[in-house]
Protein backbone atom coordinates (compact mmCIF):
# COMPACT_ATOMS: atom_id res chain seq x y z
CA UNK A 1 0.00 0.00 0.00
CA UNK A 2 2.05 2.93 -1.42
CA UNK A 3 0.90 6.29 0.56
CA UNK A 4 1.83 8.63 -1.95
CA UNK A 5 -1.44 10.71 -1.85
CA UNK A 6 -0.64 11.36 1.98
CA UNK A 7 2.13 14.21 1.64
CA UNK A 8 3.09 17.19 3.65
CA UNK A 9 0.74 19.25 1.57
CA UNK A 10 -2.30 17.55 0.99
CA UNK A 11 -1.89 16.78 5.20
CA UNK A 12 -1.64 20.75 6.03
CA UNK A 13 -4.83 21.16 3.36
CA UNK A 14 -6.83 18.40 5.32
CA UNK A 15 -6.14 19.91 8.22
CA UNK A 16 -6.88 23.74 6.82
CA UNK A 17 -10.51 22.15 6.21
CA UNK A 18 -10.79 20.83 9.72
CA UNK A 19 -9.61 24.49 11.17
CA UNK A 20 -12.10 26.12 8.96
CA UNK A 21 -14.79 23.55 9.35
CA UNK A 22 -14.07 24.32 13.36
CA UNK A 23 -14.52 27.90 12.87
CA UNK A 24 -17.53 27.58 10.69
CA UNK A 25 -19.71 25.15 12.87
CA UNK A 26 -18.14 27.10 16.12
CA UNK A 27 -19.64 30.30 14.38
CA UNK A 28 -22.80 29.12 13.47
CA UNK A 29 -23.09 27.79 17.06
CA UNK A 30 -21.96 30.54 18.96
CA UNK A 31 -24.70 32.51 16.70
CA UNK A 32 -27.72 29.86 16.63
CA UNK A 33 -27.80 28.56 20.14
CA UNK A 34 -30.59 29.34 22.62
CA UNK A 35 -28.43 29.27 25.77
CA UNK A 36 -25.42 31.81 25.88
CA UNK A 37 -23.47 29.32 27.40
CA UNK A 38 -23.50 26.55 24.65
CA UNK A 39 -23.15 29.88 22.20
CA UNK A 40 -19.87 30.38 24.37
CA UNK A 41 -18.68 26.60 23.76
CA UNK A 42 -19.21 27.62 19.98
CA UNK A 43 -16.86 30.50 20.00
CA UNK A 44 -13.99 28.35 21.87
CA UNK A 45 -14.60 26.11 19.49
CA UNK A 46 -13.94 29.22 16.90
CA UNK A 47 -10.81 30.04 18.75
CA UNK A 48 -9.73 26.85 19.05
CA UNK A 49 -9.75 26.79 14.43
CA UNK A 50 -8.38 30.04 14.65
CA UNK A 51 -5.05 28.77 16.66
CA UNK A 52 -4.81 25.81 14.09
CA UNK A 53 -5.11 28.39 10.78
CA UNK A 54 -1.76 29.81 12.75
CA UNK A 55 -0.39 27.01 12.93
CA UNK A 56 -0.20 26.50 9.38
CA UNK A 57 0.95 29.54 8.95
CA UNK A 58 4.37 29.02 10.79
CA UNK A 59 3.59 31.13 14.25
CA UNK A 60 3.59 27.99 16.52
CA UNK A 61 3.95 30.64 19.45
CA UNK A 62 0.99 32.72 18.40
CA UNK A 63 -0.91 29.36 18.40
CA UNK A 64 -0.06 28.61 21.89
CA UNK A 65 -1.15 31.83 23.13
CA UNK A 66 -4.19 31.82 21.50
CA UNK A 67 -5.02 28.89 23.26
CA UNK A 68 -3.85 29.69 26.62
CA UNK A 69 -5.27 33.41 26.33
CA UNK A 70 -8.64 33.28 24.08
CA UNK A 71 -8.87 29.55 25.27
CA UNK A 72 -7.69 29.81 28.82
CA UNK A 73 -8.83 32.87 29.81
CA UNK A 74 -11.14 35.15 27.47
CA UNK A 75 -13.52 32.60 27.82
CA UNK A 76 -13.34 32.22 31.28
CA UNK A 77 -13.61 36.31 31.74
CA UNK A 78 -16.69 35.42 29.10
CA UNK A 79 -18.33 33.07 31.40
CA UNK A 80 -18.13 35.25 34.32
CA UNK A 81 -20.04 38.18 32.37
CA UNK A 82 -22.95 35.75 31.84
CA UNK A 83 -23.29 34.32 35.02
CA UNK A 84 -22.90 37.65 36.17
CA UNK A 85 -25.57 39.55 34.04
CA UNK A 86 -27.87 36.98 33.50
CA UNK A 87 -31.01 37.31 35.41
CA UNK A 88 -34.16 34.92 33.73
CA UNK A 89 -34.71 32.89 30.68
CA UNK A 90 -35.70 35.67 27.85
CA UNK A 91 -38.48 34.94 25.60
CA UNK A 92 -37.55 34.36 21.48
CA UNK A 93 -36.53 37.79 20.33
CA UNK A 94 -38.82 39.56 18.17
CA UNK A 95 -38.81 39.22 13.95
CA UNK A 96 -37.71 43.28 13.70
CA UNK A 97 -34.86 42.84 16.47
CA UNK A 98 -33.70 39.70 14.19
CA UNK A 99 -33.67 41.76 10.79
CA UNK A 100 -31.77 44.33 12.39
CA UNK A 101 -29.49 41.66 13.79
CA UNK A 102 -28.60 40.30 10.38
CA UNK A 103 -28.31 43.65 8.62
CA UNK A 104 -25.68 44.64 11.72
CA UNK A 105 -23.73 41.23 10.68
CA UNK A 106 -23.85 42.03 6.86
CA UNK A 107 -22.80 45.75 6.84
CA UNK A 108 -18.73 45.15 8.11
CA UNK A 109 -19.08 41.77 6.11
CA UNK A 110 -19.87 43.04 2.86
CA UNK A 111 -17.53 45.86 3.66
CA UNK A 112 -14.57 43.53 4.61
CA UNK A 113 -15.78 41.47 1.59
CA UNK A 114 -15.94 44.12 -1.07
CA UNK A 115 -12.56 45.26 -0.08
CA UNK A 116 -11.12 41.89 0.09
CA UNK A 117 -12.41 40.79 -4.09
CA UNK A 118 -11.68 44.42 -5.06
CA UNK A 119 -8.02 43.94 -3.73
CA UNK A 120 -7.03 40.21 -3.99
CA UNK A 121 -4.66 39.66 -1.40
CA UNK A 122 -0.88 39.08 -2.88
CA UNK A 123 0.17 35.51 -2.84
CA UNK A 124 2.82 35.50 0.12
CA UNK A 125 4.81 32.25 -0.55
CA UNK A 126 5.26 29.79 2.13
CA UNK A 127 5.82 30.98 5.30
CA UNK A 128 8.79 31.00 7.25
CA UNK A 129 8.56 30.72 10.91
CA UNK A 130 10.28 33.47 12.69
CA UNK A 131 11.69 32.10 16.04
CA UNK A 132 10.58 33.22 19.65
CA UNK A 133 14.63 34.15 20.18
CA UNK A 134 14.18 36.30 17.26
CA UNK A 135 10.73 38.16 18.36
CA UNK A 136 12.41 38.15 22.61
CA UNK A 137 15.64 40.00 20.68
CA UNK A 138 13.72 42.46 18.99
CA UNK A 139 11.49 42.96 22.11
CA UNK A 140 14.59 43.47 24.27
CA UNK A 141 15.91 45.82 21.92
CA UNK A 142 14.61 48.07 18.98
CA UNK A 143 10.73 47.52 21.03
CA UNK A 144 12.03 48.15 24.23
CA UNK A 145 9.82 50.48 24.65
CA UNK A 146 6.83 49.25 23.43
CA UNK A 147 7.61 46.16 26.10
CA UNK A 148 7.67 48.39 28.72
CA UNK A 149 4.76 50.25 27.66
CA UNK A 150 2.50 46.98 27.32
CA UNK A 151 3.06 46.34 31.22
CA UNK A 152 2.37 49.44 32.11
CA UNK A 153 -1.25 49.76 29.85
CA UNK A 154 -1.89 46.66 31.56
CA UNK A 155 -1.16 47.54 35.26
CA UNK A 156 -3.38 50.64 34.45
CA UNK A 157 -6.04 48.23 32.85
CA UNK A 158 -6.07 46.32 36.31
CA UNK A 159 -5.97 49.02 37.98
CA UNK A 160 -8.48 50.48 36.42
CA UNK A 161 -10.64 47.64 36.76
CA UNK A 162 -10.66 47.86 40.42
CA UNK A 163 -11.00 51.80 40.75
CA UNK A 164 -14.25 50.97 39.08
CA UNK A 165 -15.55 48.09 40.16
CA UNK A 166 -14.28 46.41 43.22
CA UNK A 167 -16.13 46.52 46.24
CA UNK A 168 -14.21 46.07 49.56
CA UNK A 169 -15.92 43.08 50.89
CA UNK A 170 -16.52 42.61 54.87
CA UNK A 171 -15.53 40.28 56.66
CA UNK A 172 -17.62 39.28 59.43
CA UNK B 1 -0.02 26.43 4.68
CA UNK B 2 2.75 24.19 6.02
CA UNK B 3 2.20 21.23 8.09
CA UNK B 4 4.12 20.41 11.18
CA UNK B 5 3.48 17.25 12.95
CA UNK B 6 3.01 20.09 15.92
CA UNK B 7 -0.96 20.22 14.53
CA UNK B 8 -0.64 16.52 15.33
CA UNK B 9 0.48 16.85 18.43
CA UNK B 10 -2.00 19.26 20.10
CA UNK B 11 -5.23 17.17 17.98
CA UNK B 12 -3.63 13.97 19.95
CA UNK B 13 -3.65 16.05 23.30
CA UNK B 14 -7.05 17.29 22.54
CA UNK B 15 -8.37 13.85 21.44
CA UNK B 16 -6.59 12.37 24.86
CA UNK B 17 -8.52 14.96 26.71
CA UNK B 18 -11.95 14.19 25.26
CA UNK B 19 -11.28 10.59 25.44
CA UNK B 20 -10.73 11.22 29.42
CA UNK B 21 -13.21 13.01 29.81
CA UNK B 22 -15.88 10.95 27.73
CA UNK B 23 -14.83 7.68 29.17
CA UNK B 24 -16.22 8.11 32.06
CA UNK B 25 -19.34 9.18 31.39
CA UNK B 26 -19.72 6.55 28.27
CA UNK B 27 -18.76 4.04 31.27
CA UNK B 28 -21.22 5.10 33.67
CA UNK B 29 -24.39 4.88 30.55
CA UNK B 30 -22.82 1.37 29.96
CA UNK B 31 -22.37 -0.07 33.65
CA UNK B 32 -24.55 1.97 36.06
CA UNK B 33 -27.70 0.42 37.12
CA UNK B 34 -30.76 2.70 35.57
CA UNK B 35 -33.44 4.50 37.76
CA UNK B 36 -35.73 7.36 36.42
CA UNK B 37 -38.26 9.44 38.67
CA UNK B 38 -38.40 10.85 42.37
CA UNK B 39 -36.00 13.63 42.56
CA UNK B 40 -33.61 12.05 40.55
CA UNK B 41 -33.18 15.35 38.31
CA UNK B 42 -32.76 17.86 41.50
CA UNK B 43 -29.50 19.38 42.13
CA UNK B 44 -29.55 17.71 45.81
CA UNK B 45 -30.88 14.66 45.33
CA UNK B 46 -31.14 14.03 49.37
CA UNK B 47 -31.10 17.64 50.75
CA UNK B 48 -33.60 20.64 51.03
CA UNK B 49 -35.59 21.23 48.10
CA UNK B 50 -34.18 24.31 46.12
CA UNK B 51 -36.18 27.81 45.62
CA UNK B 52 -36.16 29.80 43.20
CA UNK B 53 -34.47 29.38 39.80
CA UNK B 54 -30.41 28.56 39.80
CA UNK B 55 -29.43 31.41 37.55
CA UNK B 56 -28.51 33.75 40.30
CA UNK B 57 -26.25 36.58 40.26
CA UNK B 58 -23.31 36.70 42.44
CA UNK B 59 -21.18 39.51 43.44
CA UNK B 60 -18.90 41.79 40.56
CA UNK B 61 -16.17 41.05 42.72
CA UNK B 62 -15.28 37.35 41.87
CA UNK B 63 -15.02 38.97 38.13
CA UNK B 64 -11.95 40.72 39.42
CA UNK B 65 -10.21 37.55 39.56
CA UNK B 66 -11.09 36.30 36.17
CA UNK B 67 -9.99 40.35 34.90
CA UNK B 68 -6.67 39.90 36.45
CA UNK B 69 -5.73 36.55 36.01
CA UNK B 70 -6.48 37.68 31.95
CA UNK B 71 -4.21 40.45 32.53
CA UNK B 72 -1.01 38.71 34.03
CA UNK B 73 -1.59 36.10 30.95
CA UNK B 74 -1.13 38.65 28.18
CA UNK B 75 2.09 39.43 30.63
CA UNK B 76 3.32 36.39 30.02
CA UNK B 77 2.85 36.21 26.65
CA UNK B 78 5.15 38.84 26.59
CA UNK B 79 7.68 37.13 28.79
CA UNK B 80 8.15 34.06 27.02
CA UNK B 81 9.94 35.31 24.01
CA UNK B 82 12.33 37.49 26.29
CA UNK B 83 12.36 34.81 28.62
CA UNK B 84 14.57 32.92 25.59
CA UNK B 85 16.46 35.49 24.35
CA UNK B 86 17.38 36.49 27.49
CA UNK B 87 20.65 34.33 28.02
CA UNK B 88 22.26 36.03 24.37
CA UNK B 89 23.02 38.89 26.55
CA UNK B 90 25.64 39.76 29.15
CA UNK B 91 25.55 42.52 31.30
CA UNK B 92 22.76 44.49 33.47
CA UNK B 93 21.07 46.39 31.16
CA UNK B 94 18.46 43.36 30.31
CA UNK B 95 18.02 42.52 33.75
CA UNK B 96 16.98 46.78 34.23
CA UNK B 97 14.78 46.24 31.16
CA UNK B 98 12.83 42.98 32.71
CA UNK B 99 12.79 44.19 35.88
CA UNK B 100 10.92 47.96 34.60
CA UNK B 101 8.89 45.05 33.52
CA UNK B 102 7.99 43.41 36.47
CA UNK B 103 8.10 46.39 38.33
CA UNK B 104 4.57 47.93 37.30
CA UNK B 105 3.29 44.29 37.25
CA UNK B 106 4.49 44.35 41.26
CA UNK B 107 2.87 47.49 41.65
CA UNK B 108 0.23 46.48 40.80
CA UNK B 109 -0.16 43.37 42.93
CA UNK B 110 0.57 46.32 45.52
CA UNK B 111 -1.97 48.16 44.89
CA UNK B 112 -4.62 45.47 44.94
CA UNK B 113 -2.98 44.03 48.17
CA UNK B 114 -3.89 47.62 49.77
CA UNK B 115 -7.13 47.90 48.25
CA UNK B 116 -7.85 44.00 49.65
CA UNK B 117 -8.56 42.37 46.30
CA UNK B 118 -6.82 39.31 47.92
CA UNK B 119 -8.43 39.07 51.11
CA UNK B 120 -11.07 36.66 51.20
CA UNK B 121 -13.42 36.71 54.05
CA UNK B 122 -15.45 34.00 55.20
CA UNK B 123 -18.12 35.79 54.76
CA UNK B 124 -19.38 37.09 50.83
CA UNK B 125 -22.17 39.44 50.52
Amino acid sequence: MTLDFLTADAAAKALFVLYFLAILVGGIMAVAAKSLVKAMLGLIKTLFGVSGMYLLMQAPFVALMQLLIYVGAVSVLIFFAIMLTRGEEEGRPAMGKKILAVLAAAAPAARVGGLLLRHAPMPAGTPVEISLQALGQLLLTDYVLAFEAISLVLFVAMAGAVVLGFERRLSK
Amino acid sequence: MVFTWLNIAILAALGLGVAFAGAPLAGSVLLAPRASGGDLRMPYECGMPPHGSPWIRFGINYYFYALLFLAFDVDVLYLFPVAVAYTEHAGWIELVKVCIFLAALGLGVLYFWKKGVFTWPKKIS
